[in-house]
């Protein structure tokens, strides 16, 4: 038996790679003795769900549901969850790329800020520095990212509103090492279509940083940010898998 | 244009189908709710989008269902508590055709699935039910991964056999 044949269960499910992906769908086409095997399970997948007892549906649910829906139909939700779903590329905006370190060098007023958005001490975080005048920043929407299965990092995102620019800052840690050309590349995604925000390699210490600035249209209704790791900075559209998302 | 009457009627076929088996996913009548609110938000929304190459449209949108109950039982797998199953025996009278469908594969799903051992039926439900990745549950049965692949592919394969037999013997 090819080795390969052995990804058919973790492909069914969504658990691999783009890259492996892409091996497995090509060995698929030149193996009907694997593909007659994913048919049957596929086809077996699709019954299981039989295989569940009737449950009465709680009171007013359907209400309820319906109501959401129409009402608040992006605050829930998943970034890409099902298999097979494309995404539909957009134009690269600006990015302004730093490094953890790069980050707190720049001064108090941007360490301090970044600490106190992702501490969530404020949504209104005023700021005072020597030298400066006093400067308001509304931080607007600070989320925790989830972690993918079997991705151990932690990260916080959220927009940044001055008097007259709007940032995203994205701070993440715990993060696994790359190699190579590899970096983790942040998402902004508006109905479920990636725009790159900004890219980064972490610190020795798994700590990396993103500030976004400005945003490429103030009119977009992001509703969604994500991290993966992709093969090598620049990608218009997402590679790799997503490691860290949360919506707004 | 999005048409509500249709999002109700879509709503009113399935919710019975999705709403048990979320709730076979998660055990939580709360993120069972949940579970369909998103999968219907994802239909409104045009974030899963349906085409032939799909297969049927039932079994596109219980795997749409899975994977959002699996992506929710995820993140809330430390808070929410598990609940006892609340069975319905009554059928809906809206949808006859769906329930006797229901009815007649999940007897055969339960037979078939009664030909497994206890070690298959917890392999293909951690798979299966909870999403694990195959390394996930070789960690959670204390299994080499080499060992889990080979167990949940013949568990999975036995009951495709299973089921094609149930089916022979009542076909």
């Amino acid at each position: 038996m090819n080795n390969l044949c052995d990804n058919i269960l973790d492909y069914i499910n969504g658990h691999l790679n783009t890259d492996e992906k892409e091996q497995f769908e090509k060995h698929l086409e030149e193996h009907p003795a694997c593909r007659e095997e994913y048919e049957s399970l596929v086809t077996l997948m699709s019954e299981l769900p039989y295989h569940s007892p009737p449950i009465k549906p709680s009171e007013g649910m359907k209400e309820r549901i319906l109501a959401n829906v129409l009402r608040r139909s992006s605050t829930l939700g998943q970034v890409n969850t099902e298999n097979n779903e494309e995404i539909p590329s957009k134009q690269a905006p600006p990015v302004e790329t730093v490094k953890m370190k790069k980050w707190y060098q720049r001064g108090v007023v941007a360490g301090t800020l970044v600490a106190l958005l992702f501490l969530s001490l404020a949504t209104n975080v005023y700021l005072l520095s020597p030298g400066q005048t006093d400067t308001t920043f509304q931080a607007n929407n600070v989320v925790s990212l989830q972690a993918s299965e079997g991705f151990s990092g932690e990260g916080q995102a959220s927009f940044v509103q001055t008097d007259s620019n709007q940032s995203l800052l994205v701070l993440a840690n715990n993060l696994e090492p790359l190699a190579g050309e590899e970096v983790y590349q942040v998402w902004l995604l508006n109905d479920g279509a990636p725009s790159p925000a900004g890219s980064f390699k972490p610190d020795e210490t798994g700590a990396g940083a993103v500030v976004f600035h400005p945003m490429p249209d103030g009119e977009v209704d992001w509703d969604a940010v994500a991290i993966t790791k992709e093969p090598q900075p620049g990608n218009q559209t997402p590679e790799g898998d997503i490691l860290l998302q949360n919506t707004f | 244009m999005r048409d509500e009457s249709a999002l109700e009627k879509l709503y009113d076929q399935y919710e019975r189908l999705l709403y048990s088996f979320a709730f076979r996913i998660t055990k939580s009548k709360a993120l069972s709710e949940e579970v369909l609110q998103e999968v219907f938000i994802k239909l409104w929304e045009g974030r899963a989008v349906y085409c032939k190459s799909k297969g049927s449209f039932s079994s596109w949108l219980l795997t749409v269902t899975r994977f959002t109950a699996i992506d929710l039982l995820r993140k809330n797998m430390k808070q929410v508590p598990t609940e006892d199953y609340v069975f319905e025996n009554s059928p809906s009278e809206e949808n006859i055709e769906r329930d006797v469908e229901w009815r007649e594969t999940g007897s055969q799903l339960w037979n078939a699935v009664g030909t497994l051992s206890d070690e298959q039926k917890e392999i293909v439900e951690l798979f299966y039910y909870q999403g694990l990745t195959q390394r996930k549950i070789a960690e959670v049965c204390s299994m080499p991964l080499g060992t889990v692949k080979g167990r949940l592919r013949l568990a999975l394969n036995h009951l495709k056999k299973a089921l094609d037999n149930e089916r022979g013997v009542r076909g």
